[in-house]
């Protein structure tokens, strides 16, 4: 039985808002997703009826707090394939990152070099450049493919017996290009440097096998796979957490505390500080256990004919190039394009007016842009609630915008 | 409606090119861009003071931006720090939705008074005046006041 898109997209009462005034082509998924029922459900739910500050108090609505937010941990654990102990709850990707690089820097010296990528979003890029200013480490850049994939011939030039860390994107906001991430992992295992892998965009995809793919840090959003804004999380691998120092201190982190001094709490716990987005990360918990109930080898199939079927039809309009990789094996359903003699500002405006939600600009992605000598472009980022119709729409949105701009 | 906002005219002054090389030196150059959709605005500006005597654009960026680049070309010759900042009062508050009467030489900035009721291309049509302002300060030593959120 082929995919049901509609099915899907009813599931989710954004996409069905009459605020909208007709039915709204939503391509902004690599930016934000709509929450469907089942996540709203479970966060009304929780704060309803279980609502209580967590791993404080003990009398019975807190130990159901935070039994919630613990059982919302190990889903994310199930999610990526790994245990719950190395799964920190973070407010985003961005704060996981700048966690990671602030924790890091206590062993980092003045040469030591990160390894980034030029597709990288500015929240894997300028957290280094901070830590560069800060301790003098060295950071080198992995150069793009023409096609926006990282040009991993490169790699072998780049690390040396200095690399500490390569911390890269698994998957592209811009271009939608999925790393090779067991390349990148080959080549750090040469020096002994570690691997952090940037899964905001990937996330959405499919649940993650981090055992599989071999990595020490993962890092993502909550609202990039169907749950809240406000929460993240970022994995380490076992013992990583306990060999660093913390980055926020305050309450819920510590184990004694005098006024001399503290003591930070093992694993996990050592980087919570302060009280956590629990109906957030609770919310997180149940969009991964939907997702992960999802049938995702049709899901697969229908991504795949979406990107075969869009790549063709931006083929087919004049003027129009697209920024990626042309063989859907290589890439999440993520289009950014630009419009010969037209700015994304003003297509977007235009689509907009057709029901067509797409971002046009730099997607904090300026260094890439500057790869594509781009100021910006327009992005259409697809879900498995997208469909032909959607497409559709599109293509005839980007025609009227060609008649009316040039 | 969204064509309302691209009119013939305002397309027409989108499409009018600034001949930068004509401006003698010795002149100042001004850079900023609107981060959030991408467009760059980049002035030369000669002064006397805190006068403008001379001034020519390059855009890289959407269809408004550069319209506005082109009427900031052709009307802001004489301007000084204070006309500057009087311009991008006035046309802030159109783009509010404030009733705002221009004068003859300004009168092309009544063709974005359709872009009010769009907030988020409100920063496409400001930017080159913000970058006037913000080069004739520069210029002339002017602390920028702080509200106007260059």
């Amino acid at each position: 039985m082929s995919f049901n898109a509609t099915a899907f997209r009813d599931q989710f009462p954004l996409l069905k808002s009459p605020a909208h005034g007709g039915r709204l082509h939503y391509m902004d998924s690599a930016s934000t997703t709509p929450m469907p029922g089942p996540v709203l459900e479970a966060l009304v739910e929780f704060e309803s009826n279980h609502r209580a500050n967590v791993s404080r108090a003990g009398y019975q609505l807190a130990v159901r707090a935070t039994d919630s937010y613990e059982n919302a941990r190990n889903s994310v654990a199930r999610y990526l394939g790994v245990n719950s102990k190395g799964v920190v709850f973070t407010s985003g990707t961005t704060e996981s990152i700048n966690l990671l690089a602030h924790s890091l820097e206590a062993g980092f010296n003045a040469g030591d070099e990160v390894i980034v990528s030029q597709a990288e979003h500015h929240s894997n890029f300028i957290p280094w450049l901070m830590l560069r200013d800060r301790v003098g480490i060295n950071i080198k850049t992995i150069p793009l493919l023409s096609d926006g994939r990282l040009d991993l011939e490169r790699l072998d030039q780049l690390v040396s017996e200095r690399t500490r860390l390569i911390a890269v994107t698994h998957a592209s906001n811009v271009t939608g290009a999925v790393t090779d991430v067991q390349r990148i992992v080959s080549a750090a295992s040469q020096v002994g440097a570690q691997v952090l892998l940037d899964g905001a965009q990937a996330v959405a995809h499919g649940p993650i096998d981090l055992t599989a793919l071999g990595v020490d840090y993962y890092a993502f959003s909550g609202h990039k796979c169907f749950a809240p804004t406000g929460v993240g999380v970022l994995w380490a691998r076992p013992g990583l957490l306990d060999s660093l120092p913390a980055f926020k201190g305050g309450g819920g982190m510590v184990g004694r505390v005098s006024l001399e001094g503290f003591t930070k709490a093992p694993g996990f716990r050592g980087f919570e500080a302060g009280t956590p987005p629990i109906g957030q990360a609770v919310a997180l918990g149940a969009a991964l256990e939907w997702l992960m109930t999802l049938p995702w080898d049709k899901i697969k199939i229908h991504e795949q004919q979406l990107i075969s079927t869009m790549l063709a039809s931006l083929a087919g309009i004049d003027g129009v190039r697209v920024i990626g990789p042309d063989n859907g094996g290589d890439r999440l359903p993520i289009f950014s394009f630009d419009m010969e003699g037209a700015h994304p500002h003003d297509i977007c405006h235009i689509l907009d007016s057709k029901g067509l939600a797409l971002r046009g600009g730099h997607h904090c992605a300026q260094p890439l842009m500057d790869a594509f000598d781009l100021m910006a472009t327009s992005r259409a980022s697809l879900s498995f609630y997208n469909d032909d119709e959607d497409i559709a729409a599109l293509v005839n949105g980007l025609q009227e915008a060609r008649d009316v701009l040039l | 409606m969204s064509a309302d906002i691209y009119s013939d005219e305002i397309k027409k002054l989108a499409n009018a090119c600034s001949d930068t090389d004509v401006l003698e030196k010795p002149f100042m150059m001004i850079e900023l861009d609107n981060p959030f959709c991408g467009d760059r605005v980049r002035l030369k500006l000669k002064l006397e003071g805190d006068r403008l005597i001379g001034v020519s654009h390059e855009v890289k960026g959407c269809l408004l931006c550069r319209a506005s680049a082109s009427v900031l070309e052709q009307s802001a010759q004489g301007c000084s720090h204070d006309d500057a900042k009087h311009m991008l009062a006035r046309l802030t508050a159109m783009l509010e939705g404030e009733g705002v009467e221009w004068s003859a030489d300004w009168q092309a900035l009544a063709l974005f008074q359709g872009v009010s009721v769009h907030k988020m291309r409100h920063g496409c049509v400001l930017l080159p005046f913000k970058a006037l302002l913000k080069g004739i300060a520069e210029g002339a030593h002017i602390k920028i006041d702080r509200s106007l959120q260059i």
